[in-house]
């Protein structure tokens, strides 16, 4: 083991001393969690509805079903994914680059999206603003969570934008050097979110932030939507991404791997970058007042961003199948059993990854016009999400927490024991969840619904009942799932015990099958051949410029038809 | 082990199966759509009216009607928390146009038979031409949230078989 030094001895200010910015980051990796342990607290209740069990009479803190779920889905989709992201995609990438980010800068952020959420949170729990995590108006919420809202964002755009800085001035700093792969996709991912942010942006501080102090009389409803759905889709990315950077980049090295391949890795975010953002009408197919002609397009340009994930999926099955040989496996599928599955960092983001091939075949499902008219808004969608966001980012963030605490604390990790029963349950327990979810939504039965109270669904309710009992024991399932992760976090985080600096937990950076070639070879960094392709993907300027372009293409005529004939309404409070 | 070459053929030649896959899953949906699969594809038109003067459509009198040629045009209004009609009659095996439409905020109907699944933004009509095939009675519910009744809001569509 490790030598430990008490407490005493060092201050927690020397901890951070040699990077200050570990303690910046490590504020928005326990906010972040500190906020999904209360949106997940409220998920086990949803589940217990969704198997027609009413625990909300018995609620009073909760003023309905709906209240419980805006929190729920706030909290979770949309505060808990940018505090960690923005934690991680601050400190990977400075940390590559050997850059100190702006300390000012970064706290500025952290409290500019604290700020924001302490503000919507306000609103939220004195139920004035019970509008779901969409907020589609003419439902109008208060103010307070508009703002809020806008805040958060803004907060992980200085984040965002501060690392596009540092990696520019790096780039200068070092004419012709290829920037390595975690910063690479970092800057990719960041530049990604910059253009698709920028229609929840306006749509919240120039339609809804008015409208909610009265200074406009209405808003169009329409167009409200297809700016929400603008950043709407793309965001699932912006969740998605970070979780890739892990599994390409660091986990191969965490398995005893290489990265099977450097340039594929590269290409698949270039990809990512270009086509994530003009896609967001797949979520609007049922919209009346949209042209049909848009819609099609936009299902092509669904269907292509399926392709770097399908790259994804080799790259890292067969960084996988390296790291396994190296440790001895064999045969053509017995060297799956060679994998370090005692390490919880490792099994988390394999059970992650596991998840989203239903996941992202699911979503080729959505995305299709067709198969999408009997699956828009029934259960079948958040079946859908929960093993994405609720599970491939998720549980992949929790495999990140489980080495990046201790890395930014010194603390050794409190149970691994339970991490791995944290892990396997939630894998196994979102599994169960999205079965029970799926069927009932192929019934018919809809999402977002106080079902247990509902009166108008008979039939169809005789016809679920098993699924629905899916549903709930799902639920119970992943209850006891959070309680081991939160357990194993929070005494980690107050342990008192810390390594010395020297054991201090590595950041795990893979080599590429590249690099371990020329290195075999006796060729140093600089030496190495470098092909083509990945020069010409370092200019990701350029592919920022595209992608701008492609969305202005996608957009601009259809925004433009809908703000000439906007239609104004006032707003409504329905609950 | 495996150079990296060796891989990254065998990548390239994954990325070609991709985007055959991709290209193989779009013209098979667009088939789909074009063989009216699902209603819409051809011949939808926007169309909008102010919530406020329904009164003066045919929306003023929701239900089914039939147009002096024999023509079925079902009128139905979305409305904190109910449909109106709440259930609604039609004849198997004849094209009956459905326009839908919201007076206050956004609602959602997805029909149990054929394809109809639409999101209702007030003002804009929906209208979708369908023939219903499978005499029955269909319950569904509205299916977008509108409000702390959103649970109670109930539809039921009941297709007669041909007399
Ligand atoms: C203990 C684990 C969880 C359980 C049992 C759970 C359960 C549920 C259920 C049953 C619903 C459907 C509610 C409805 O449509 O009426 C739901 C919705 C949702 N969940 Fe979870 N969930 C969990 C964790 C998560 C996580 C980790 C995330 C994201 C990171 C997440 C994001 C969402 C979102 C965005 C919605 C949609 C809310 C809406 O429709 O407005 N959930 N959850
Ligand atoms: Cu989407
Ligand atoms: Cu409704």
């Amino acid at each position: 083991m490790t030598t430990t030094v008490s407490p005493a001895l060092r201050p927690t200010e020397q901890v951070y001393a040699g990077h200050p910015e570990k303690k910046v980051t490590l504020y928005f990796l326990v906010t972040g969690l500190v906020l999904l342990l209360i949106g997940v607290a409220i998920g086990p209740l949803q589940a217990l509805n969704y198997a027609g069990i009413d625990v909300y009479r018995y609620l009073p803190f909760l003023k309905s079903y709906y209240q419980g779920l805006s929190l729920h889905g706030v909290l979770n989709a949309l505060v808990f994914t940018t505090y960690f992201i923005s934690g991680l995609l601050l400190y990977l990438p400075c940390r590559a680059l050997k850059v100190r980010p702006n300390l000012l800068v970064a706290w500025g952020a952290y409290w500019t999206m604290t700020a924001g959420v302490l503000m919507a949170a306000a609103a939220l729990l004195t139920n004035n603003a019970t509008l779901l995590y969409t907020f589609y108006p003419p439902l109008q919420g208060s103010p307070l969570f508009y703002i809020g809202a806008a805040l958060l964002v803004v907060g992980s755009l200085i984040i965002g934008v501060q690392v596009i800085v540092i990696w520019t001035q790096w780039k200068r700093q070092h004419p012709g050097e290829i920037t390595p792969l975690v910063a690479f996709m970092s800057v990719a991912t960041w530049m990604m979110w910059l253009i698709a942010s920028l229609g929840l942006v306006v749509e919240v501080v120039f339609l809804l932030i008015p409208w909610s102090l009265g200074w406009v009389k209405g808003v169009d409803p329409l167009l409200a939507r297809t700016l929400f759905w603008y950043t709407g889709h793309p965001i699932v990315y912006f969740w998605v991404m970070p979780a890739y950077i892990s599994w390409y980049a660091l986990l191969p090295g965490q398995a005893g791997g290489k990265i099977a391949s450097e340039t594929m890795a590269r290409l698949s975010f270039v990809l990512f970058l270009l086509l994530s953002t003009p896609v967001g009408l797949h979520h609007q197919f049922a919209d009346t007042g949209i042209s049909m002609s848009w819609k099609v397009i936009q299902m092509l340009l669904t269907f292509l961003v399926v392709i770097p994930s399908l790259l994804t999926a080799f790259s890292v099955g067969a960084s996988l199948e390296i790291a396994a040989r190296l440790r001895g496996g064999g045969g053509w599928v017995g060297w799956i059993r060679h994998l370090p599955w005692k390490d919880p960092v490792f099994t988390a983001q394999v059970l992650a990854m596991v998840s989203f091939i239903p996941g992202g075949a699911g979503g080729i499902v959505n995305a299709s016009i067709a198969l999408d008219s009997e699956v828009h808004n029934t259960a079948w969608i958040p079946g859908h999400f929960h093993i994405t966001v609720g599970t491939a980012t998720t549980l992949t963030f929790f495999a990140v927490s489980f080495w990046l605490l201790p890395h930014l604390t010194r603390k050794p990790l409190a149970s691994v024991k339970g991490a791995l029963w944290a892990s396997w349950l939630w894998f196994w327990g979102m599994i169960i969840f999205a079965i029970g979810m799926h069927w009932e939504g192929l019934i018919g039965i809809p999402r977002r619904t106080y079902l247990a109270t509902a009166t108008g669904l008979g039939d169809m309710l005789a016809r679920a009942q098993i699924p629905m009992a899916l549903t709930g024991i799902s639920g119970m399932v992943l209850m006891v799932a959070s309680i081991f992760y939160f357990s194993v976090i929070f005494r980690t985080l107050l342990g008192r015990q810390r390594v010395a600096e020297s054991a201090e937990v590595p950041i795990p950076v893979s080599e590429s099958l590249e690099q371990f070639e020329a290195r075999e070879a006796g060729l140093s960094a600089a030496g190495m051949k470098v092909a083509g392709a990945v020069r010409l993907m370092e200019r990701l300027w350029i592919f920022f410029a595209l992608a701008l372009a492609l969305v202005v293409l996608m957009y601009l005529p259809m925004l433009i038809g809908m703000v000439l004939n906007t239609h104004l309404l006032p707003g409504q409070r329905l609950w | 082990m495996l150079d990296h070459h060796t891989i990254e053929k065998y990548e390239l030649g994954w990325l070609v199966v991709a985007l055959v896959l991709i290209a193989m899953l779009f013209a098979g949906v667009l088939a789909s759509m074009i063989s009216e699969t699902v209603p819409g594809f051809f011949g939808t038109k926007a169309q909008y009216i102010d919530p406020a003067k329904l009164s003066q459509t045919p929306f003023a009198t929701p239900g089914l009607k039939t147009g002096p040629d024999g023509a079925l045009d079902a009128y139905i209004v979305a409305t904190a928390f109910q449909f109106q009609p709440n259930v609604l009659r039609v004849p198997a095996g004849r094209p009956v146009t459905l326009h839908m439409v919201s007076t206050d905020v956004i609602h959602g109907l997805l029909l149990g038979q054929g394809n109809v699944n639409v999101e209702l933004i007030p003002g804009q009509v929906a209208v979708i031409t369908k023939v219903f095939d499978h005499p029955g009675s269909y319950t569904s519910e509205c299916n977008e949230y509108c409000g702390t009744g959103h649970q109670t809001m109930s539809f039921k569509l009941i297709v007669e078989a041909a007399k």
